[in-house]
């Protein structure tokens, strides 16, 4: 009896089996190659690993701290003056530059594109001309820009200078903030289309009815746009918020393909994060294990980035109501 | 039962499928036998020098790494002499000079991969790094002896030295040395004369140098500088330094020579001496095609391949073809080369040596490479008979023996203050030198923070 009820439950469970194998193919891919790294990244960041100049490896040792007190403190002994944190500063005010513009422009124009009221003709072409910048690949724009900025005899310099704008042409690729400014502008034009489809998407997600509710009650478009569209917006802007900090933080390929030496000229203002750990890891002394302490640097500023995205976002009436529901329950229990 | 059937098909075809890919395995590596490979191999290491005349028999695919094609090109001329290796070679072209050490370095570290290079192209810039490391083989394991290249230029053997054993690990076909090149018709204007003797005392030292570069600035109003980027007196002021970044102790110092070169730039860029270009752009480039610019630091391969290339014409009165002419300038120093080195588990040392051999070693060979290609060969005795043959007066520098120039050159050339570390320190280097010249710090900042970045870069390195 105890034998067939067995081969029985055995049967019916089988079929449901085969799911975990069509779906095994991406979890032994992502342990290969994303946990496997990861982990790795984490023990490598408490080892001493790196190569002499005769290409002889030292290490992995283990050494404690070591690489975390070099990130964070280096050889003079300051809390947070080092390239490290020079790199994540770097590569944080590109990010912000680009960013807040970036979403301003794209709301601005999400909320053109999804107004009943205007009704904006060829929105198609409009939409692909703004996304268009998305489809280069970033490195035929990074050598457009430089070519377009370039000294003495870029278009744009003789463009000033012939102008009688600017009295002699200006070296961009000299001056720290025309080229944190020229990073920045190159991500911000090639990711607002981007974030804009992303935010016509959540727009269009709200119920038309609340937009006629309020206009029927007389709401002016801008009143729509900041007590309807932008409250119900939240939790779009929010995921738009987070991907482009995880992303702006992990900024490599424009600042690293616009200057000339690929150190983020000049003086390493434009180097970003990434640029400093992929040059520890793999040039010079090949310092796998500092550069491992530098990634679970960016790793935890991104974390905390995300954390107190997610705290200023959230929705607070939600977690009210949420409260007052328990508050009520456990009054109602104590009245029984 | 049911399940059983299926596990055993599964593992049937599991079973099969690896077999297939060793088969496939087996077709590829050993398809000649094993054993008589090994025999061979060892009667080539008994009897050295002839080794190389025989013929190799094994047929697997030999590995040969460059950044780009100049070395298949010359590669042509070893097919010409020996086309039964034609179909062996494997010419792998990276494309990029700049991710080409990562590439290497992880090849050269699975010595089991199918594309393990056997033979591997080097820059200057970074090939200290591989002579003195065990990845590349001494030479004389390949059945190169002394003799062989004695007709190379000494800074060509001293470079690829490995600096603790001493073993020459790489050899090149080509010689660098540098000169610099100016504009007859503009030295005529500003300096009086267009003859390279005389022209050379007016920069024959960086006193002088400057000297005429305010004399060319001011007399032209501005309109030609003495060069045409501040960048480009670095290779020739690195050539001065009197040791290495880094001596044998792994001490880091900066030379006196390399503390005038940080006031050198700021002069060239403060009194406006250059057109501020930067190497290698389009600009640059240009600036050979008109009279804003003086003369170009360059080397053998700089004179057919850049200036040659962008002077605006193909012969005589078209653009400023003609209207060049060479001498030594402030300090003799060499520009680039590559060099060649066979890998540790090189699969045919017999090949490697013969290519090698052919490439760098061969009076014959070389002297039709130079006569066809232009290039300055690393062979004294071809670069005499090609003297001899008339070959040297060159329409492009208005008739003036570019080989006679170039060869005292290449004997002068010393390069005692090379280390392995250069490549990456010379960046370093370079970025702080920008930002002292432009104002953004002074001298003792830029230097601390060029100790500093070299400090990050090297954590094995004691700097000063």
């Amino acid at each position: 009896m105890a034998g067939t009820d067995k081969k029985k439950k055995g049967r019916t469970v089988e079929y449901g089996r085969y799911g975990y194998f069509f779906i095994a193919p991406f979890f032994i891919v992502y342990a290969i190659f994303q946990l496997y790294p990861l982990i790795n990244t984490i023990r490598l960041s408490f080892c001493r690993n790196l190569f002499d100049a005769f290409g002889k490896e030292i290490g992995p040792d283990f050494n404690g701290l070591d690489n975390y007190k070099d990130v964070l403190f280096g050889t003079s002994g300051k809390f947070l003056d080092t390239p490290t944190i020079d790199a994540l500063s770097n590569t944080f005010i590109m990010w912000f530059l680009n960013f807040l513009p970036q979403l301003l422009l794209a709301t601005l124009l999400a909320a053109w594109f999804t107004d009943t009221k205007i009704k904006l003709k060829r929105q198609g072409a409009y939409k692909i001309m703004v996304f268009m910048p998305n489809i280069i690949t970033a490195a035929t724009i990074a050598v457009l820009f430089y070519s377009l900025f370039n000294f003495p005899q870029g278009p744009i310099n003789q463009a000033f200078v012939n102008a009688g704008i600017w009295d002699e042409p200006f070296n961009f690729w000299l001056s720290k903030w025309a080229v944190r400014l020229l990073v920045a502008f190159i991500n911000f034009w090639m990711w607002y289309g981007n974030t804009m489809i992303v935010l016509v998407a959540g727009i269009l997600g709200i119920n038309p009815s609340l937009f006629e509710a309020a206009r029927v009650d007389g709401a002016t478009s801008t009143q729509i746009f900041f007590r309807v569209t932008l409250p119900l917006l939240r939790p779009i802007m929010l995921f738009s918020l987070v991907t482009s900090a995880i992303g702006g933080l992990q900024m490599y390929d424009i600042p690293k393909l616009l200057t000339q030496s690929g150190y983020g000229d000049p003086d390493f203002a434009s180097r970003t994060i990434t640029m400093y750990i992929k040059d520890l890891a793999l040039t010079g002394a090949r310092q796998v294990g500092k550069a491992s302490a530098a990634s679970m640097v960016l790793f935890a500023v991104t974390l905390v980035i995300s954390l107190v995205l997610f705290y200023i976002m959230r929705d607070k009436e939600a977690i009210k109501e949420k409260k007052a529901i328990k508050l009520a329950q456990k009054k109602g229990g104590n009245a029984a | 039962m049911k399940r059983f059937k299926k596990s055993l098909a599964l593992l049937l075809v599991v079973i099969m499928a690896v077999s297939a890919w060793g088969c496939k395995k087996d077709d590829d590596k050993t398809s000649t036998d094993p054993t008589a490979e090994v025999t061979e191999s060892a009667a080539a290491e008994s009897e050295e020098p002839a080794a190389s005349e025989e013929v190799s028999t094994s047929t697997e695919p030999f590995y040969i790494y460059s950044w780009n094609t100049e070395l298949e090109d010359r590669l042509q001329y070893f097919k010409d002499k020996y086309p039964e290796y034609t179909d062996r070679i494997q010419y792998v072209n990276i494309g990029d000079s700049a991710i080409y050490q990562e590439k290497i370095d992880g090849l050269l570290g699975s010595p089991d991969s199918a594309e393990y290079p056997d033979l591997f192209a080097l820059e200057a810039d970074y090939i200290k790094k591989y002579v003195n490391s065990d990845y590349t083989l001494d030479v004389a394991d390949l059945g190169i002896t002394a003799d062989d290249y004695a007709n190379q230029y000494a800074y060509t053997l001293t470079i690829p030295t490995n600096q603790s054993t001493g073993a020459i690990q790489a050899l090149s076909w080509q010689a660098c040395p540098g000169s610099m090149m100016y504009r007859r018709s503009l030295a005529k204007t500003y300096l009086g004369t267009d003859e390279p003797d005389k022209v050379q005392e007016f920069v024959s030292d960086w006193d002088k140098f400057f000297e005429t570069a305010r004399t060319i600035n001011e007399k032209s109003g501005g309109a030609t500088k003495i060069l045409s980027g501040n960048d480009d007196i670095v290779k020739v002021y690195l050539a001065t330094k009197t040791k290495p970044w880094v001596d044998e102790n792994s001490v880091f110092s900066i030379d006196d020579n390399m503390l005038a070169y940080f006031d050198a730039y700021k002069t060239l860029e403060e009194e406006d001496l250059t057109n501020k270009t930067s190497q290698w752009t389009e600009q640059w480039n240009a600036n050979c095609a008109n009279d804003s610019t003086f003369a170009y630091f360059g080397c053998t391969w700089f004179l057919h391949w850049t200036i040659k290339a962008n002077c605006g014409g193909e012969k005589v009165g078209e653009g400023t073809y003609g209207d060049w002419a060479m001498c030594q300038g402030p300090a003799p120093y060499y520009w680039g080369g590559t060099w060649l080195a066979a890998t540790a588990n090189c699969s045919d040392k017999q090949l490697a040596g013969l290519i090698m051999k052919t490439l760098t070693c061969d009076t014959e060979t070389m002297n039709k490479m130079a006569d066809e290609t232009l290039d300055y060969v690393n062979n004294k005795e071809a670069v005499q008979q090609l003297i001899d043959a008339g070959k040297g007066p060159y329409e492009f520098l208005g008739g003036q023996d570019f080989l006679s120039v170039f060869s005292p050159l290449a004997e002068n050339v010393d390069v005692s203050w090379m280390s392995a570390y250069d490549q990456k320190i010379n960046e370093q280097l370079d970025i702080q030198v920008k930002a002292y010249a432009n104002g953004e710090k002074d001298k003792d900042a830029a230097i601390a923070d060029f100790k500093a970045g070299v400090a990050d870069m090297y954590p094995t390195l004691t700097v000063e």
